[in-house]
């Protein structure tokens, strides 16, 4: 028998075909891991934060892109809003000025937001970006109550100016968008055939193959599209689990996703010049193309998502409403922010989770009449501040697109909170 | 075999991570094929959460190689104590004495078991890295830790002692 045959049989034996690698997992344990040393992975030199002139430089960057994109029909984040507190916008307001919820929601179908607990961003998978612009939408996918998640927490400032600036702000203005009308316009465009009707607030038009076009009665009137005509469902199923990821199966290659995705995106009237297209989590037989503000390099929330596959576009959503400005408004200091932490009326939201947990030490307590009650509390010193922009709702549907300051700690958690200052926000306004 | 896809530069997160999307998944292969499954995802967290925390002692443009040198000593580690635990220094396992049991080493086809488990540790520990993990020259002897012409001499006593038992076993 030739050495061939023996390598060869050996080869074939090889315990690992088959198996898959969740990737995820593995990067998980990394973590943990990690997580356990005093040395816990950081950039080799994180930059300072606090400098006025970088942030003032940082926010004009950022701003450009929603100046010269208010002028267009642009297309704003759909559905991240803070206290919107379930589908469709517009819930989850208080009356009387208790505490909001500010659980997170998604505004479409197919929409790829976690609603959990954020991760820290150390998963194998792609995370959303934690800082920088854009993620006018908000909290990442955070849960829970402003500020008060582990209980006890204090918040004090460090290293922040307490100068106040101004900043732009901008609503979507979804009226006249989601109608019979428009559905019925995009459905033509993109030869779905069918009579549009109403689903709830939504305007919906499906034809015969499943193909479904829809637009949201939500404050971003968000666009949705399905087409299971396309989808490479099948071919991976076929596949299992091989590991290989340069082994389609029998799924076919995605040609040029990028110039699909565009396509698609004029067909239904968005200026696809707003956004900047990068290709994002796909697996197989499908790429999805994700659009974010053009100029804020790819940071933060996108606004579009399309998913590619060989048959051309099997998914899509993002908002349709304009975005349009609503003039420059005062804002907070960062010093104020953090001071807004604790203010239960502003809704502050944890933005990302507390990396670093310290254990307490509790020590033992004896009972004793009258004695003091050992009380500890959290105390998170916010040394960052970075002002972004998030979707608010406003009530009746309406959705702002406001400053917002999102301050990190040293100990690696974020917190969002509105910047604009008191004098502008009604708290006597009625909810929705 | 160098790994262009390993950015050169600071050995920072972003290193890291594109470390990790090239060659995690190999090391977990690498476990798959010689410690019982279960384990494997354990101990291939050990090998890359010691890349990091040995970030600077990898060699650039031959960061899978050094990943598989380290998987054997977890794996030597693994089979000393029975358990996943992290590596801190272990010696130098020149022999490969420790770096696999064969009795982990599931190989469904019966008679390559059979005829695997009469090598060497050593024979076996060059033959499978160059079949399965498919390291060759410069790449097999970073991962063994010697020079490339003593790996080469080495594959190829493996490779006879595999096709003699191979004949044997056919043989019989």
């Amino acid at each position: 028998m030739s050495d061939d045959e023996s390598i060869s049989r050996l080869l074939a034996a090889d315990p690992a075909q088959g198996h898959a690698t969740d990737l995820a997992a593995l990067r998980r344990a990394v973590d943990t891991r990690l997580e356990a040393d005093p040395e816990r992975s950081a950039p080799a030199t994180p930059a300072p934060r606090d400098e006025l002139a970088e942030r003032r430089a940082r926010r004009s960057r950022r701003m450009s892109w929603v100046a010269g994109a208010a002028a267009s029909v642009i297309v704003g984040v759909s559905g991240y809003l803070v206290g919107a507190g379930g589908a469709g916008g517009g819930g989850g307001d208080s009356a009387g000025g208790a505490a909001e919820d500010v659980d997170t929601f998604v505004a479409s179908e197919g929409d790829e937001a976690d609603t959990g607990i954020a991760d820290d961003g150390g998963a194998g998978e792609a995370t959303e970006q934690t800082d920088e612009l854009g993620v006018m939408g908000g909290s990442d996918g955070s849960s829970g109550p402003a500020g008060a998640p582990e209980g006890r927490v204090a918040f004090e400032a460090s290293g922040l100016t307490d100068e106040r600036t101004a900043a732009e702000a901008f609503a979507y203005d979804a009226t006249g968008v989601a109608t019979a009308e428009q559905a019925q316009q995009l459905a033509d465009a993109l030869g779905v055939v069918g009579t549009a009707v109403q689903e709830g607030t939504a305007w919906v038009v499906a034809d015969g193959e499943g193909r479904r076009v829809a637009i949201e009665g939500d404050g971003a009137a968000t666009f949705g599209y399905s087409d299971p005509t396309v989808t490479a469902g099948a071919c991976a199923d076929v596949r299992g689990d091989v590991s290989d990821p340069d082994d389609l199966g029998t799924c076919e290659a995605v040609d040029d996703p990028i110039a699909t995705a565009r396509d698609f995106l004029t067909s239904v009237g968005v200026d696809s010049e707003t956004l900047e297209l990068v290709i994002g989590a796909s697996s197989l037989g499908e790429v999805v193309v994700d659009g974010y503000p053009a100029g804020s390099d790819a940071a933060g929330q996108h606004l579009w998502s399309v998913v590619v596959t060989a048959g051309g576009v099997s998914t899509a959503t993002g908002p349709l409403a304009p975005l349009t400005s609503i003039g420059s408004y005062e804002v907070i200091s960062p010093v104020e922010a953090v001071a807004r932490l604790g203010d239960s009326r502003f809704g502050a939201f944890v933005t990302s989770q507390v990396t670093q947990i310290v254990s307490q030490d509790h020590g033992t307590w004896t009972p004793s009449e009258g004695g003091t009650l050992p009380w500890a509390v959290t105390t998170h010193t916010i040394t960052g501040a970075d002002l972004v922009l998030a979707g608010y709702p406003l009530g009746g549907g309406a959705v702002g697109v406001l400053p917002t300051w999102r301050l990190t700690s040293e100990d690696g958690g974020t917190w969002s909170v509105i910047a604009v200052t008191d004098e502008f926000l009604d708290f006597g306004a009625s909810g929705d | 075999m160098a790994d262009d896809a390993v950015p050169a530069g600071p050995r920072d997160q972003a290193w890291f991570d594109a470390l990790f999307a090239e060659h995690a998944r190999a090391v977990h292969r690498y476990f798959l094929r010689r410690a019982p499954h279960d384990d494997a995802e354990d101990l291939a967290a050990d090998v890359l959460a010691t890349a990091w925390r040995r970030r600077d002692d990898l060699p650039e443009g031959h960061e899978l190689a050094w990943l598989y040198r380290t998987a054997g000593f977890v794996l030597a580690n693994y089979r000393r104590k029975g358990r996943a635990i992290p590596v801190e220094e272990l010696p130098d396992d020149a022999d490969g004495e420790y770096a696999s049991d064969p009795a982990d080493i599931v190989v469904e086809d019966e008679a390559v078991r059979r005829v695997l488990a009469e090598l060497s540790p050593r024979d076996r520990h060059v033959l499978l890295l160059h079949v399965w993990e498919g390291l060759d020259g410069e790449a097999l002897g970073q991962a063994l830790g010697i020079s490339r012409g003593g790996a080469a001499a080495a594959l190829s006593r493996a490779r006879a002692r595999l096709r003699e038992g191979w004949d044997d076993r056919v043989e019989a």
